[in-house]
């Protein structure tokens, strides 16, 4: 039995609507707990492959699998319930739900199949908000960019996923933070032993990751 | 699972367009409830004060415009029982006890009513609030909300209450108030109450009495004409007896039920349609909330791919949008019900004055039914944008 953090694409191809073929994925193995750069100029399809990765996203064609578990091969029920229990996603624009604090944001995921989260999930929030230096009183709503995008990180990080994705996650902050949000990405996916997938056009992180692809001609392959 | 938080957080965040639908909710429940509580305190109120008048005799006529006059008190010409009916009807061995109405005075607007002593006690079953009951021909008893007190004189003044072109005052035969009689929540609270010897004898006829004999109360000798009897028959079986006697080619018997029911069945079809009137501004509000609670999930639809993506189930979002809209509807509904009853209290006032009755509405069983109603249409016509919110594709709904 495989590990739920390793990477297996075959054939791989994402079409919108009326368009052609936007990238393709021949052949990718990604063992579990390695961190994966995809790089490559906006408009590449990379936030697409990432939504094809995450099971949110249904590709023209090929298969992906994550461990055992081949994501557009199973009912949607399933693959909800695998992506909660097996996936932390952390958008390009945080997506945060205005109307509440930092800390219940990140709490959010917990509600999902719980009434309330568990003192262990609580102190493990307040620790992540506390470790990047964000207020968990404070509605996000007044948060800068760069702290929104620290919440959006823990709420990936509460229930410790062995996969992460992440779109951009650097991208418009500041080198500060954006620095401060690739050693925290790169940390506990290193202490979790979770594989980690971010999209950048970011050179710095992308360096920072072990595996570093990139877009070409709407293929991904090998970067240089 | 415990959507509550993200409902919470979206009622906060979208709380104007929020409370313009639960205002909305509102005003149709209040519109709803409040019309059915009125008009259901009408009809208990009126059937309460009929309870007391179980059959009323008067002259040949509309049944309908002598039981209006007589127990409701409404302004209008009557013609007169002889008064060979009345002696007859008091001798009658069916009655309990019986008693001329005689009307047509007024003081202060406060109609003038002629009865025997019998009316004021009920048959020996009532006794006065305050004071006591008149004993002579001027002396007077006041129902419980007339405002006058014990001791001031009344002159009476020829007309009824309602018209304004009464005049003649019979200044010579003015009542002494003596008593005040307990509040029975019908027009006759309102009245002054004398002896109906007074009132023949003021208009010429006699006291009904042989010369000289100024006693207050039946056997009436020689009683003169009346609007109306009212009659206690000693037995159901009775009434029905007296009924059938006195509807004869001199005068006519009713029991003011039957009259009552009539007036209901007719009251019945404005109720059907008021009843059809709210139905379909209800169903109007419940399109409206579902197209405004349509607009607002759509305009949210990456909100939800948000919750999709990170984990939630389908029923997850369905829940947080079913509680959001709950809130929505429960404060409506419970607004409504609330500013329902309100606006009823304050109605009651000016719809029971005017057939002089006390309203008291409370909601009843309809109103609950129709609140329920709304609320489980509003939920209903909610389901389909908030399943939709549920389904569909979380990718494209993220890139929007």
């Amino acid at each position: 039995m495989s590990s739920p953090g390793a990477l297996q694409v075959r054939d791989l191809v994402i079409r919108y609507p009326g368009a052609g073929t936007i990238v393709s994925v021949p052949v990718l193995d990604v063992p579990a707990g390695t961190t994966v750069a995809i790089a490559g100029p906006s408009g590449t399809g990379k936030t697409s492959l990432l939504h094809a990765l995450a099971g949110l996203d249904r590709p023209a064609s090929g298969t992906v699998a994550w461990g055992n578990t081949v994501l557009w091969s199973m009912p949607d029920r399933a693959r909800d319930a695998w992506r909660r229990a097996q996936l932390g996603l952390v958008f390009q624009d945080m997506h945060l739900l205005l109307g509440m604090t930092a800390l219940d944001n990140v709490l959010l995921p917990a509600l999902f199949d719980q009434a309330r989260p568990t003192p262990a999930q609580r102190d493990r929030a307040a620790g992540f908000l506390h470790a990047m230096g964000v207020a968990g009183g404070r509605d996000v709503a007044v948060l800068s960019r760069g702290e929104r995008q620290r919440v959006a990180l823990a709420r990936a990080l509460l229930r410790a996923p062995p996969i992460m994705l992440a779109d951009e996650p650097t991208a418009s902050l500041d080198p500060a933070a954006a620095d401060l949000v690739a050693n925290l990405l790169t940390g506990i996916a290193a202490t979790q032993g979770a594989t980690l997938v971010v999209t950048t056009h970011d050179p710095a992180l992308a360096g920072r990751m072990a595996m570093r692809l990139q877009v070409r001609h709407g293929v991904l392959e090998q970067a240089a | 699972m415990n959507p509550w938080p993200v409902a919470r957080a979206a009622l906060r965040r979208h709380w104007r367009p929020s409370l313009a639908m639960a205002l909305l909710v509102a005003l149709v429940t209040a519109l709803g409830t409040g019309v059915g509580m009125v008009e259901r305190s009408l009809r208990v109120a009126a059937a309460q004060a009929a309870d007391t008048f179980d059959l009323v005799v008067g002259a040949p006529g509309s049944a309908a415009q002598l039981v209006l006059t007589s127990v409701y008190l409404q302004p209008d010409t009557v013609p007169l029982l002889d008064g060979a009916v009345l002696s007859r009807v008091m001798a009658d061995p069916d009655v309990a006890w019986a008693s001329p109405v005689g009307f047509g005075d007024q003081f202060r607007g406060m109609p003038i009513v002629g009865v025997g002593p019998d009316f004021l006690t009920q048959g020996g079953r009532r006794q006065a609030a305050e004071g006591r009951l008149f004993a002579t021909e001027k002396e007077a008893v006041i129902g419980a909300n007339a405002r006058l007190a014990i001791g001031d004189t009344v002159m009476p003044q020829h007309g009824r209450v309602a018209m304004p072109e009464a005049g003649h005052v019979h200044a010579e035969s003015p009542y002494i108030i003596v008593g005040r009689l307990p509040p029975t929540g019908t027009a006759w609270d309102q009245t002054i109450l004398v002896p109906i010897e007074s009132v023949w004898e003021v208009h010429g006829l006699g006291n009904g009495h042989p010369a000289g004999n100024e006693r207050v109360g039946p056997p009436w000798e020689e009683a003169a004409g009346v609007p109306a009897v009212v009659v206690k028959p000693r037995t159901l079986a009775g009434a029905y007896q007296l009924r059938s006697r006195y509807r004869t080619a001199a005068s006519t018997a009713v029991f003011p039920g039957e009259v009552l029911a009539s007036l209901f069945r007719t009251l019945g079809d404005v109720r059907a349609l008021v009843g059809a009137i709210t139905t379909a501004s209800a169903i109007l509000v419940v399109a409206a909330v579902f197209l405004a609670f349509g607009a607002l999930v759509a305009a949210r639809a990456r909100d939800h791919a948000v919750l999709r993506a990170i984990g939630a189930s389908p029923g997850f979002v369905v829940g947080a949008l079913w509680l959001e809209l709950g809130v929505v509807l429960v404060g409506g509904v419970l607004g409504g019900a609330a500013l329902g009853w309100l606006g009823a209290l304050a109605a009651a006032g000016p719809a029971g004055r005017g057939a002089g009755l006390r309203l008291h509405p409370v909601p009843g069983q309809p109103e609950l039914l129709l609140a329920l109603a709304v609320l489980l249409g509003g939920l209903t016509a909610a389901a389909l944008p908030a399943v939709l919110a549920s389904r569909g594709s979380v990718g494209a709904a993220l890139k929007r």
